[in-house]
């Protein structure tokens, strides 16, 4: 059998994915691009190519800002993600086989819990009256309850909560495959621990650090429910504006819009984090 | 003045015990090799010399200083990995440079010892290579320049040629020989392989759980082993168990199955149970069959190997117990004209002999 032939083999095997994507991804997303050229007037839809709903994306000023905040959103968990996630990969990376699953399964467990179950429950520790702000009163070490929830920290803890797998499984990868003698090699080369993690470790994880922003960063971009409970009215995200068009505008057209606006951020990511990588495999 | 030393270094893993009290000095620019089967505590001894295992006792001096409580950034050891460990993400220059970034090494300097490290080892036209673009070999010769660089006061390589075909690694055991005279620093060598040992060590260390079993330079490992756990590693084939029955004026007589064969070969007790250790290129070959008063004994060619350079042969001996011999294929080899199944006579002389 020659080689053209054998690939066309394999090929086959991705007919059933590939018709899946297809119905299932790249054609609601043509949709998407053909709604957002749709016009909207006194209720009704009318298709042609009319930059009506761009115009009011980038016009309205509202629409920006609350895309600005989403991305700072995601950052904000993207970097709390790293910074917790970062040293769970290392302990992970050392530990005993039997350490190294007790961790892998306290870290995957939020993800096993449904997600109003999971919201309830920190709504239960970091409400008004929850289990944090009752117990420093009953204390006294508090006169009024501490904000902890329906703000931006109490939505970032959250998601941070979920989505920190995302982060701690590509890094773990990456530090699996790096050579242990390298950095007993800069050791011995005079390197402190410190310098030893910074010139050696971090630049061969940087693959798998890449790998988990961009997980973290997505996902984080097109959170809802978790705001939803956890922010209250304070915290809005563009997934949370764009249903609101939909659900109580009924204007399809412009969440067309607003939603390639989300799709263009997270290809841009994407784009970023191969660029990373491919630095990360030169030095 | 020792460069290196260990004193009744023990390490442990739970109730496994790696290196048992093991005591070893090296020093004046020597080349000195543990030698042992996999598991022998070769490799965990010079890790806790580099400083990545701490002994659970005993001491360990680099330079006259105690560095057992020293981690290894500490301790000026140039450490040469099995895998090389070169860091991937850096070109074989920054790969050299790192030690002496490491101490803050001033760039101008730093570039230009780092030319003349890799000139040493002949790698200087690859500077600016990725060490994934490089061979085994030229992989071998960065990670022994990056371990130089920093004027080590010793040099700990960990089996660096395993990776290598054999070849090359021929070739590479004589250019680091070389290289380590010419530089005249001490040097700890970790290898299974006996050819290695023997061609490259001023001393030997067998190991043998844990254990030095014997130390000493290679002809005294290699001909004289002190025990049969030695003379097996040291790949010798024709060893015995035996009985002394006779010992008068250095010649001893032992017997092996029941054939009487003469020694020469101190230290032998009479009446004693003792290990005799037949060297396989001492053997020599009758013409004909023994007649009843010679000292050569009957046998049949039960296999014939060709090596090369030399031919092997295993004999059946009439007492029972079948012995190699070997010679140096040239054309007067008897080795060479025998057959499967011929029946020969073999004399053993006393030197070929030697008592354990």
């Amino acid at each position: 059998m020659t080689e053209a032939n054998e690939n066309f083999r394999a090929w086959w095997l991705l007919s059933p994915t590939l018709l899946l994507y297809s119905l299932t991804f790249l054609l609601p997303v043509c949709l998407l691009v053909v709604m957002s050229f749709a016009k909207f007037e006194n209720s009704v839809t009318s298709f042609g190519f009319y930059l009506d709903n761009y115009r009011k994306v980038f016009g309205d000023g509202i629409t920006i800002l609350i895309f600005w905040r989403t991305v700072k959103l995601s950052i904000y968990i993207t970097v709390a993600c790293v910074l917790l996630g970062f040293p769970v990969a290392m302990v992970m990376r050392r530990a005993s086989p039997r350490g190294r699953l007790w961790l892998l399964f306290f870290i995957v467990s939020p993800l096993l819990t449904s997600i109003i179950v999971r919201n309830v429950a920190w709504v239960l520790i970091l409400g008004r009256s929850g289990i944090i702000n009752d117990t420093l009163r009953e204390w006294g070490l508090i006169a009024a309850p501490l904000p902890l929830m329906y703000n931006t920290f109490g939505v970032v803890l959250a998601v941070v909560h979920v989505y920190l797998s995302f982060m701690v499984l590509p890094i773990y990868g990456a530090l699996q495959a790096i050579n242990p003698s390298t950095e007993e090699a800069a050791a011995s080369l005079g390197a402190s621990p410190l310098r030893v993690f910074w010139f050696v470790t971090l630049p061969q994880s940087l693959p798998g650090l890449a790998a988990g922003c961009t997980l973290v960063f997505i996902l984080s971009m097109g959170v809802y429910l978790t705001p939803v409970i956890m922010g209250g009215n304070f915290v809005l995200t563009l997934p949370m504006l764009i249903t609101d068009v939909v659900r109580n505008q009924y204007n399809w057209p412009a969440a067309s819009a607003m939603s390639l606006m989300l799709l263009a951020a997270i290809g841009a990511m994407v784009l970023a984090s191969t660029a990373v990588r491919r630095f990360g495999r030169q030095g | 003045m020792s460069d290196v030393e260990i004193q009744s270094a023990v390490k442990k893993y739970g109730r496994f015990t790696a290196v048992d009290s093991l005591d070893l000095t090296v020093g004046g620019g020597e080349f000195v090799t543990l030698l042992g089967p996999s598991g022998c505590g070769k490799t965990t001894t010079l890790r806790m010399v580099g400083g990545f295992v701490r002994p659970t006792s005993g001491r360990i001096r680099i330079s006259d200083i105690d560095v057992t409580d020293k981690p290894p950034q500490k301790r000026k050891v140039g450490f040469v990995f099995q895998n090389y460990a070169l860091f991937p993400h850096m070109d074989v220059a920054r790969n050299v440079g790192f030690g002496l970034r490491m101490a803050n090494c001033e760039k101008s300097l730093r570039e230009q010892r780092v030319s003349e490290a890799l000139s040493m080892v002949r790698m200087d036209h690859l500077a600016d290579r990725m060490p994934s673009q490089l061979s085994g070999g030229q992989q071998q010769r960065v990670a022994l320049a990056r371990a130089l660089i920093v004027q080590p006061s010793v040099l700990l390589l960990d089996e660096p040629f395993g990776a290598l075909d054999k070849q090359l690694r021929d070739h590479m055991r004589v250019e680091l020989r070389d290289l380590q005279k010419s530089l005249g620093i001490s040097t700890l060598f970790v290898t299974h392989d006996q050819d290695e040992a023997l061609s490259m060590s001023d001393r030997i260390v067998v190991m043998s759980e844990g254990k030095a079993a014997q130390l000493g330079s290679p002809s005294e490992i290699y001909e004289s082993p002190n025990s049969r756990f030695v003379a097996e590693f040291m790949g010798h084939s024709n060893i015995f168990d035996c009985l002394v029955e006779d010992v008068s004026e250095g010649l001893t007589r032992i017997s092996i199955k029941g054939a009487s064969i003469f020694a020469r070969s101190p230290g032998a007790r009479k009446g004693s149970t003792m290990t005799a250790m037949i060297r396989p290129e001492n053997i020599e070959f009758a013409e004909s069959t023994p007649g009843p008063d010679s000292s050569a004994i009957a046998a049949s060619v039960a296999g014939k190997e060709y090596l090369g350079s030399i031919v092997q042969v295993s004999l059946e001996l009439e007492a029972g117990f079948s012995l190699v011999a070997r010679q140096t294929n040239s054309e007067s080899a008897t080795t060479r004209r025998l057959e499967t199944g011929q029946n020969v006579a073999v004399r053993i002389p006393p030197e070929a002999v030697r008592l354990l």
